[in-house]
Parts: structure tokens; C-alpha cells; sequence
């Protein structure tokens, strides 16, 4: 499996090199006074290119000196990470229409409570300390611009 | 002696009362920082960076550096106390400081490896000042040719000493220059790589990618392991005995030197600073079997030189501009951040700065040498909070910084893409820090390397021309293929013992 992945993450390697050159290439690889956008990127990505080929071959004719550590979490850690990205990606889509302490309320809320599994007293003072708190003094105190809701009614209770 | 009076004029910036306070504000967010497991100095300071943007560039320096500092001496906090290092460099530190803390001598390890930290932050500071003035004069003779030669020989030591495979790092390094090649072309102003998003107009922004690589992936790798609950060692008195402080006195001198010396190659860890201290150690003992069960040379040698390192490390980035580590090159963003470039102009167009932020490193160590012995209950008690509370805060501290950078949450995107690649990529024995670095000095290297050819009008040879840079750029080679050389050798020698 280790290994596969490792072919694998060099054939990526390749593949990106490969568009790197081609997006050089449309850039100007030299002017009348010298190099051009595309001189450094084009050197840079062939290099890459060659390294990820060394790397293949080396991870297909090599044994792994680190022995065959495990690739993928199991289920249970796997879904504690699938939590995390989620959450994140959750904040993301919801920053601008809530605002930043209503998102930033429930983001703390789900990973303390559900993955913490913290009490939910506990969990519910420090993710109003993360979001409300968080927000009047970095916000307000020291002078950082955070979101307010783009919903009107939200945005009228100064969240 | 013009040092010396530059310091002086440095001391009367940094005991301001503004940047007293910073000081110390970094000195304890550092401590904090070097106290928690799973948040290292990197992460902690570009958590930190956006926060500073409103204040002035000194006061914003004394904090980050103070913080950079202070997490070496935290993370011998939990090494004595729970077995478990709060940063890499303090990983040693386990060894002798958690048995003495079962033999019931926590409180002595503890204040000892404060007073060693406390000595070689001092002496470490103590050359930078006698440095700055000679280093500099050097690096003002400086032309882009030179300056693409010394980023180089920068960036083959940390690609030669970072992790196991040339290859691996090679291609981290080649990939952080890539990166740092997204946004508008430095000399000319074109548009690369940015895929029409105007956010990446400006570049990829360092502080979401070190938030990612080194805070997130940290964070994703606990995840992983799960979170349990933890288990202290008692604390006791924090007065050494006479002879404890006897002992101390040679370990201390060598941690000195060692971590000082170590701080000025790049490449050069805080870890490898104090694992060479140990051994060292270890080797001018007397009873070198008893190291592992509990002495205290094996806790300040090693202690003293990591904070010697993370003061030494400075001395390359504000005299020649080169950051030697990932979370030094964070500091040298933080710099970028507030309009200075490190390196020798710091002390000629912005000596208050320069010399402000140097005086702040003394008083800074002394700030920490309070935190850390009658303070240190305050900490220990910092420990009992839970994993699974911690994490999310350090999350929603991470959130904070990397969308307050740009005000966009496309920066939070940023940072989950390079969490999850470096969570991945460290799986597979990749080491990031040739990739931040290079991802840093990527367009400062560009540059440099577009006026050399434009001087010498496309020609390559411009860069052995002058004895400086060809003897930069041999060594350069002789560094990035001498691992090649001694793992062939290891491979020869693995096959005619196989054979025999």
C-alpha cells in the first residue's frame, strides 16, 4: 500500500511538473533585457519533474527504509480528521452570510462537544469565549476587521 | 565598542513601556506555546503574526521573537513534567528530566534547565551584538550575484540536513520556490499561476501556508492518535542543591557554545543542538551509563544549548538576512509583513529597530527566567487543561489568523489545503522545512538571479566570475551531493559485508 502510495505521489509529482512547463511556456522565457516571467518557473518545474522521476524509480526499485508504516488512519481516526476538514470547510461557507460569532459558536460547539467530547457547560462557555469573546477583543480592542452576518436580522442583534 | 553603544540605544527602545509589555506578552504566549503539545514555535508565531498588524514594526519583532525564544524554554515543561515534548528541541530533555521528575526531583530539573536556557540566550545575544557590526560591513559588499550565491549555500544546508532523502527534500525545496513563484512576476509584474483568482494576485500568503503545514498537520496528526487524557509527574522544590548547581556549570558553558554555533549554519535544528549537547555530555562524563536514568547534565546541557540555538539563529537573519529555520523564516515574514527586510540595511536604514529588537532578546531571557521559576505552578496548572478542549481552541486561534490576514476566507481554504498536504506528505518522510524557506526566499532568490543574468547578459558564468560566489557555489555542490556519496558508500559497504 505505502509503496503505491509513494508511485504514486511521484507520477502527481510528474504530472505537475508537466503543467508547470506548459504554463511557463506561455510566459516570456527571455526579453531583450534578460530573463522573462517564465525562465525561473520553467527550470524550476523540469527539476521538479526529474527529482519526481528519481523518486519513482527509487520507491519502485528500493525497499522503504521505513518499512511499510501504515498510509491511511483507521475508521475512527479518520473520521476525527473528516470532522476537522469539514468543520473548516463549514466555516468557510458559512463566515459570510452568519458572521463570525455565530460560525465561529458552532464550529467550537461541534469539535469540543462532539469530538472533545467534552461536558456541555464546559463546552458551551468556551466556545462562547472562542466566538463572542474572541470577537469584542480582537475586533473591537484590537482594531482586526471580523465579519458581522450579511442576514439583515442577524446583523441588527450584532451578530 | 560601536556595539555596544548601538545596544545601549537599542535598550532605550526596548524598555519602553509598550515594548516592555510585548516582551512580555511573547515571552509567556511563548512559553504557553512551548508547554502545549501539538502547537510548535512556527505554528505559534504565525498564529500571532495577524495580531501584530496593528502595531508599530518594533513592538510587533519583540513580540515574535520573544515568543520564538520563549517556546524553548516551555517545552521543557511537559519533557520533565509528562514524558512528552512541548516542541522537538526539548525532545532529548525526556530522557534524564522525567526520571529525575520520578525521583521526585521535577522542581530541580526544571530550575536548572531555566538557568541554562536563561546563560545561553544571554551569550548567544552577546554574539549577535559582537557579530552585527562585521557581518554586516561583509554583506553591504553584496551584489545580486553574491546574494544568489549565499541564498543557495543557505538553502543546500537545509536541503542536506533536512530529513532522510536528498531526493525528498530536493523536491520539498524546488516546490516551496514553485509556490513562491504564484502571483505577480517580481521584476516584470506579470500575472503566474494564478489561475484568474485575484486573491492570488499577491502571491500565496505565508502565514495560512505555515498555518497549514506546521499548526493544522499537527493538529490533523493528534486527531489521528486520538485525544487522551494526560498524567503528570509531581512537581517539588525548585532549589537546586549545591552540587546539582556544581554539575551545571560545565554543561551549561558547553550548551553555550554548542547552540550558539549550531544556530549560525542553516539547517542546523534547535533539536540537533541539544542532541549534540547530550552527547556530549554523555561523552565527558564520568558515568556516561548513568544518562537515561535520571541526570541532571543530561537536563541543562541539552536545555542550554537549545535556547543558545534559538538565539544564535537569529544572528544569520538580521546580519546576513537568512533565516536558518522554518520558524526563524516566519520571523523573517513577519519583517516582510511590516515593510523591513532583515539583513544588513535593518542597520543602516532602521538601527532603532534593529538594535531595539536585539537589547529586547536580553530582556526577554530575564522575563523568562521569572515566568519559568517562581512562575512555573502557573503553567503546570496550564497542563491539566484537556486535549479535547485545546485543540479546538488552537483551531479557532488558526481560523482567526489566517482569515484576518487578507480579511478573506479563501486564506482558511489555503490553510487546509497545505494542513492536509503536509499531514500526508510527513506520512511519507517528506520535511517541510526546505519548502517554507525556499516558499520565503523564493522571489528574493528570483530576483537575484534575473539582475545577475541581466548584468551579464544571459550568461551563466557571471556567477563563478568573482572568487566569492564560485566558492559559495562549489560548496553549495559539494554539500547537496556529499549525502549522495556516503549512502552509495553505506550501500557499498551493506553489499561487500552481505557478499563476505
Amino acid at each position: 500500500m505505502t509503496k503505491r502510495v509513494h508511485q504514486g505521489t511521484a507520477i502527481g509529482g510528474i504530472a505537475i511538473a508537466i503543467s508547470i512547463i506548459v504554463g511557463s511556456l506561455e510566459l516570456q522565457f527571455y526579453t531583450r533585457l534578460g530573463p522573462g516571467p517564465g525562465f525561473f518557473p520553467l527550470i524550476l518545474a523540469v527539476i521538479f519533474g526529474i527529482l519526481s522521476l528519481v523518486w519513482l524509480i527509487q520507491s519502485t526499485v528500493y525497499k522503504s527504509e521505513s518499512g511499510e508504516k501504515k498510509f491511511l488512519p483507521d475508521k475512527a481516526a479518520l473520521a476525527r480528521i473528516g470532522a476537522i476538514v469539514v468543520s473548516l470547510i463549514g466555516v468557510r461557507i458559512l463566515m459570510n452570510p452568519l458572521g463570525y460569532q455565530l460560525t465561529m459558536f458552532m464550529f467550537l460547539f461541534i469539535l469540543i462537544k462532539f469530538l472533545g467530547k467534552r461536558k456541555l457547560v464546559e463546552t458551551v462557555i468556551v466556545s462562547l469565549f472562542g466566538s463572542v469573546g474572541v470577537y469584542y477583543l480582537f475586533g473591537k480592542v484590537l482594531g482586526l476587521l471580523l465579519p458581522t452576518s450579511s442576514i439583515a436580522f442577524l446583523a441588527a442583534i450584532g451578530l | 565598542m560601536e556595539s555596544f553603544s548601538n545596544l545601549l540605544m537599542g535598550f532605550s527602545v526596548a524598555l519602553q513601556p509598550g515594548n516592555l509589555l510585548l516582551a512580555f506578552l511573547g515571552s509567556a504566549l511563548g512559553t504557553l506555546i512551548g508547554v502545549l503539545p501539538g502547537i510548535g514555535p512556527s505554528a505559534g508565531a504565525a498564529i500571532l503574526i495577524p495580531l501584530t498588524f496593528q502595531m508599530d514594526p518594533t513592538g510587533a519583532i519583540i513580540m515574535l521573537t520573544a515568543l520564538f525564544y520563549g517556546t524553548q524554554y516551555g517545552g521543557t515543561i511537559t519533557s520533565v513534567l509528562l514524558n512528552v515534548p512541548g516542541e522537538a528541541a526539548s525532545a532529548i530533555t525526556c530522557l534524564d528530566g522525567y526520571e529525575l521528575a520520578k525521583q521526585g526531583k521535577a522542581g530541580t530539573a526544571l530550575s536548572l534547565a531555566a538557568i541554562g536556557s536563561f546563560i545561553g540566550g544571554l551569550f548567544a545575544t552577546i554574539c549577535l551584538v559582537l557579530a552585527a557590526a562585521p557581518l554586516t560591513k561583509m554583506a553591504l559588499q553584496f551584489g545580486p550575484v553574491e546574494s544568489f550565491a549565499l541564498l543557495t549555500v543557505g538553502l543546500s544546508l537545509v536541503m542536506g540536513l533536512a530529513g532522510k532523502s536528498m531526493v525528498k527534500a530536493l523536491m520539498m525545496g524546488v516546490l516551496g520556490l514553485l509556490l513562491s513563484m504564484v502571483g505577480l512576476d517580481p521584476v516584470r509584474g506579470m500575472p503566474r499561476f494564478t489561475f484568474g483568482r485575484l486573491e492570488l494576485m499577491e502571491g500565496l500568503d505565508f502565514v495560512p501556508v505555515i498555518m497549514g503545514i506546521f499548526g493544522l498537520a499537527e493538529v490533523l496528526a493528534n486527531a489521528e492518535e486520538g485525544f487522551g487524557e494526560i498524567t503528570l509527574a509531581k512537581m517539588s522544590s525548585l532549589f537546586p542543591s549545591r552540587s546539582d548547581l556544581k554539575r551545571s556549570v560545565k554543561p551549561i558553558i558547553r550548551g553555550s557554545l554548542i547552540g550558539t554555533g549550531l544556530g549560525l549554519i542553516p539547517g542546523m535544528t534547535g533539536s540537533a543542538a541539544s542532541f549534540l549537547s547530550y552527547i556530549t555530555e554523555k561523552k565527558s562524563s564520568k558515568t556516561p551509563e548513568k544518562f537515561g536514568t535520571g541526570m541532571v547534565e543530561g537536563v541543562v546541557g541539552p536545555e542550554t544549548a537549545n535556547n543558545a540555538h534559538a538565539n544564535g539563529a537569529l544572528i544569520p537573519l538580521f546580519t546576513l538576512g537568512i533565516p536558518s529555520s522554518p520558524t526563524v523564516a516566519v520571523i523573517m515574514g513577519a519583517f516582510m509583513m511590516h515593510g523591513l527586510v532583515p539583513g544588513p540595511f535593518l542597520f543602516t536604514e532602521h538601527p532603532d529597530i534593529a538594535w531595539g529588537v536585539i537589547a529586547s532578546f536580553v530582556i526577554g531571557n530575564i522575563i523568562l527566567l521569572i515566568l519559568n521559576l517562581p512562575l512555573i505552578r502557573i503553567w503546570v496548572k496550564i497542563l491539566k487543561i484537556p486535549y479535547g478542549l485545546l485543540f479546538a481552541v488552537i483551531l479557532g486561534f488558526m481560523v482567526l489568523g489566517a482569515f484576518s490576514v487578507n480579511n478573506s476566507v479563501f486564506d482558511i481554504m489555503i490553510m487546509l489545503g497545505f494542513g492536509l498536504f503536509a499531514f500526508f506528505m510527513k506520512k511519507m518522510d517528506f520535511p517541510m522545512a526546505p519548502l517554507i524557506l525556499t516558499l520565503i526566499l523564493g522571489p528574493q532568490m528570483e530576483r537575484a538571479l534575473r539582475q545577475s543574468l541581466e548584468i551579464s547578459q544571459g550568461s551563466f558564468s557571471i556567477f563563478i566570475e568573482t572568487p566569492l560566489s564560485a566558492i559559495l557555489f562549489v560548496l553549495a555542490v559539494i554539500i547537496l551531493i556529499a549525502p549522495a556519496f556516503k549512502s552509495l558508500r553505506k550501500r557499498k559497504e551493506k553489499v561487500s559485508g552481505e557478499g563476505a
